[in-house]
């Protein structure tokens, strides 16, 4: 098996550069390719732990960030390209790791319908996982980057893969996005953090990525049995508590965070009953990530998993 | 006058206050309370005049005052009305 990591510098820039870096990541392949710096020292810093496909396999999303042309470079805007095709606007390559990153969440959240996905955070220990649904600015990002630089395993930061008629998570791991205020809660709650280049002044702000492959088992392509439903909400103001919530209110709540339960129709209902039987559903309010660590290792039924 | 259902409805009821209820007509899922679902599973396979309906459900129905009973009842049938769960006929 070879590693990003193993590439030589030189060996990864000429790769990247021609489209030949095909990336396992939990069941799909990525091939990317870039020929934007910051993009290059991004993938180089936060995938070198990360499978190289053989560039036989099949490959589910060919992705690039291309800067084409004397114009393209002067103008300081570069090109997200899926299969070869723009569907968005030109980027400015400032932003382009962070449009790499999105644009990979792009392709599960338009393209992977076999599996019920909710815009959530996963986490795991052992044989047991978390599912952290929220809205962007929730919190549930930084305090799944928290849980995984304390041991959890992040099985993703942004999907929550279901197959149909379980209550399993599919592992997708990829880097955690901060945005604003949450990079320094991360860089204060651990140093040992490791971060990708910053994307300053995108529509969310200021956005860093942060290395999300953090234990032995992080590229296990094993499913997951999802325990517990937590949604989390990050708040000042508020008294911090992790209280338990009604099955079917979190039933409704958690299918306004899916990307496709509606378009699954009965199928998604059927989806969606099985998860939330099988998961204990909590709100968990928080503004210390020590607190909210704690709280999550406290779960019932969760100790010694 | 006779309400209706043209859904083969879900419904997913966990003992607590409310039940999801999955609209197979229009595809969409709402939280009702477990009266209102309770109510929605009368119109399984067949349309009900609102004593039809009054005949059926009393017998099961603790309620002091039939009056209340039919009061809830009216009040239940126009909201799933309004929310598209239930037609006129």
């Amino acid at each position: 098996m070879q590693l990003l990591g193993h590439l030589s510098a030189d060996d990864f820039r000429q790769r990247l550069t021609r489209g030949k870096i095909p990336l396992r990541v939990g069941p799909y392949i990525y091939n990317l390719q870039s020929n934007v710096p910051s993009v290059a020292a991004g993938i180089e810093v936060l995938y070198a732990d990360f499978e190289l496909a053989d560039p036989l396999e099949f490959v589910d999303y060919n992705i690039a960030i291309l800067r084409n042309g004397f114009l393209s470079r002067i103008r300081g805007e570069a090109e997200f390209l899926f299969d070869g095709k723009s569907p968005f606007d030109t980027i400015p390559t400032g932003q382009a790791y962070a449009f790499l990153e999105w644009g990979m969440n792009w392709c599960v959240s338009l393209h992977t319908n076999e599996y019920l996905k909710l815009h959530a955070a996963a986490v795991s220990k052992g044989n047991t996982a978390i599912i952290m649904p929220g809205v962007p600015g929730a919190g549930k990002s930084t305090l799944c980057a928290a849980l995984g630089l304390s041991g959890w395993r992040i099985l993703s930061d942004e999907h929550a893969m279901i197959p149909p008629h379980t209550a399993e998570i599919v592992p997708l791991c990829r880097p955690v996005s901060l945005k604003n205020e949450s990079i320094a809660a991360i860089k204060s709650f651990s140093s040992s953090a490791v971060f990708g280049p910053v994307s300053k002044k995108t529509h969310k702000g200021v956005v860093v990525h942060m290395k999300a492959d953090l234990q032995a088992d992080s590229h296990d392509t094993k499913n997951v049995q999802a325990r517990a439903m937590i949604f989390p909400r990050y708040s000042k103001d508020e008294r911090q508590q992790l209280s338990p919530r009604p099955r079917t209110d979190s039933f409704i709540l958690a299918a306004y965070h899916s990307f496709n339960y509606s378009l699954l129709c009965e199928a998604g209902f059927d989806a969606m009953r099985t998860l939330i039987e099988n998961v204990d559903c909590y709100d968990l309010i928080y503004h210390d990530l020590n607190w909210a660590v704690k709280a999550v290792n406290d779960l019932p039924g969760l100790q010694g998993a | 006058m006779k309400w209706r259902s043209d859904s083969v409805g879900r419904f997913y009821d966990s003992n607590e206050s409310t039940v999801v209820y999955f609209d197979s007509h229009s595809g969409d899922t709402h939280l009702l309370s477990e009266f209102a679902a309770y109510i929605m599973q009368q119109f399984a396979g067949e349309p009900l005049t609102t004593e039809e309906l009054m005949n059926k459900i009393s017998p099961e129905v603790e309620s002091g005052d039939v009056s209340d009973l039919r009061e809830s009842v009216v009040g239940i049938l126009e909201e799933l009305f309004a929310l598209d769960l239930l037609k006129q006929e």
